[in-house]
């Protein structure tokens, strides 16, 4: 299972084998990808879930890691963006209280939570596409161009989504001593 | 990209500490569960994208299509394909949930339209779907009786007004489907496209699993709801020897329509047989029809897949709409 994150010791040749490695290697990360779009860890964990199911389901146009997990990106942004379009501003509210809260066990706990509900009240504040340019440039640190094949907009859209949400996020995190 | 080398890393570092703490449950069971119950399979799978369509055109004209046969709207009707069962009980046509379409802005899940052998159209809405690829929303017992359409409207009473609030179980999207389910079934079964009014009691009900009902439900769209693939025949579990003739209703990029017939599990394919549709484009459903000559074919249990093209590879959008049927060989 861990030859799968090694380049050239692929070895998936069926749709399942494919889901066991990429899941072995990405959930985390896809889970917390959708966590920074969705804010709502239950919700985040439904999306990527039904993205590793519809991609099993596309293996035979895939085939390929590298394509396997280009699509689990795109599928997991454009359903985030669904499942926040399909939401309204009263549910949001409650959907934060479903957070995952790990017992706070020392000040210093409550002010790191304290820190990274800024920063995701922050993300949320910001326009759809700023904040998808933004999450996968800095959080899965993805080059120009991949973003832009991922959300299927121009390379300058990326840029400047990017820089106005960077610009605008910082904004937002002024004063809250980050 | 980078403009400033700073503002870089402390965005990197607030994204990832942001997430930091965030631990998912372990859902690969679960994603198990999803993906072993109907092995699918796309175009893609022995042969080209491109190559296919190509195929798909040139074969097209061979195919024998009987125009004038066909109407326009909901005319593949099956027929009796197992000389075992009764010929004198009636199709009925009713939709169930099934899976969603392939692609990454697909719904999760999809009515399809099964002709069901005997019985009336509620009955079956409450009953087991004789394809186990699908499933109702409407237990036993919860319609009570159905009449019209009066005035272009059908009326249908459900059984306890314990039905107007969504279970718990039930998302909000199975609550739609479910209504729906309802009322493309009912219009089927009227061959029109009436509304449907939902009552209890003998008066109209405000909601049903917590969609609004008190006005008569229209269909939804054809995409938002449907299958855009619906296997019209053979049907789930009949027997074939020499040949049989499918026929469904489907909405794919440039009408194709291929289909295979999947020995077990991974144990290889027959096919493509393609066909193209009437039709493509407009929001409904256009019927297609295929011969399938069985001569090379050993006797055996197969699923028969049907399958629309998908123009974008799977990239994005709805993906490619599917639909399969279990049969003999004989």
């Amino acid at each position: 299972m861990t030859d799968a994150a090694r380049p050239g010791t692929w070895s998936a040749d069926g749709p399942d084998e494919a889901v066991e490695q990429l899941y072995a290697v990405h959930w985390r990360g896809l889970v917390r990808l959708s966590v920074l779009l969705v804010h709502d860890q239950g919700r985040a964990e439904e999306i990527v879930q039904d993205a590793f199911v519809a991609m099993h389901g596309r293996w035979g146009r895939l085939k390929d890691p590298d394509k396997a997990l280009a699509y689990l990106r795109q599928a997991v942004v454009n359903r985030s963006r669904s499942a926040l379009r399909h939401r309204g501003v009263v549910e949001r509210h409650a959907a934060r209280e479903r957070l995952v809260e790990p017992a706070p066990s020392a000040d210093e706990t409550s002010l790191a939570r304290a820190r990274r509900d800024a920063v995701l009240d922050a993300l949320r504040a910001l326009p759809t596409r700023q904040r998808e340019v933004l999450a996968l440039r800095y959080y899965l640190e993805l080059s120009e161009a991949e973003i832009a094949e991922t959300l299927g907009i121009s390379r300058g859209a990326v840029k400047s989504h990017a820089s106005r949400g960077a610009e605008r996020l910082r904004d937002l995190l002024d004063g809250s001593d980050l | 990209m980078n403009p400033d080398d700073d503002l870089t890393r402390a965005l990197r570092d607030q994204l990832a500490d942001a997430v930091s703490d965030v631990e998912p449950t372990d859902r690969l069971v679960e994603i198990r569960r999803r993906t072993a119950r109907a092995p699918r399979r796309r175009w893609g799978a022995a042969v080209g994208g491109t190559v296919l369509v190509a195929a798909a055109a040139s074969l097209a004209v061979a195919l024998v299509v009987r125009p004038g046969s066909l109407g326009d709207d909901d005319p593949a009707v099956p027929v009796a394909s197992d000389p075992v069962e009764a010929p004198e009980q009636a199709l009925v046509p009713v939709y169930y949930v099934g899976p969603g379409a392939t692609g990454p802005d697909a719904a999760t899940a999809l009515l399809y339209r099964y002709f069901e052998r005997g019985g009336t159209a509620l009955d079956r809405l409450m009953a087991t779907p004789s394809d186990p690829d699908y499933r109702t929303l409407w237990p036993s017992g919860s319609l009570v009786s159905t009449s019209g359409p009066h005035g272009g409207v059908i009326d249908v009473t459900i059984a306890d007004a314990g039905l107007r609030d969504r279970p718990t179980d039930m998302s909000v999207e199975e609550a739609e489907l479910a209504i729906q389910q309802v009322v493309y079934t009912l219009q089927a079964d009227a061959g029109g496209r009436p509304a449907v009014q939902f009552r209890y009691d003998g008066n109209p009900i405000d909601q049903v699993f917590g969609v609004p009902t008190s006005e008569p439900v229209t269909n939804a769209p054809v995409f938002d709801v449907l299958s855009l693939m619906s296997i019209s025949d053979p049907a789930e579990g009949a027997t074939y020897g020499g040949s049989l003739t499918a026929r469904g209703v489907s909405n794919g990029f440039e009408a194709s329509v291929a289909c295979w017939l999947y020995v077990g599990d991974d144990g290889g394919a027959y096919g493509p047989y393609v066909t193209t549709a009437e039709g493509w484009m407009a929001e409904k459903l256009f019927p297609w029809q295929l011969e399938v000559d069985l001569s090379d074919v050993p006797a055996g249990s197969y699923t028969f897949e049907c399958t629309t093209d998908d123009a974008a590879g799977g990239a994005e959008g709805r993906g490619a709409d599917v639909d399969t049927r279990t049969i003999t060989v004989e």
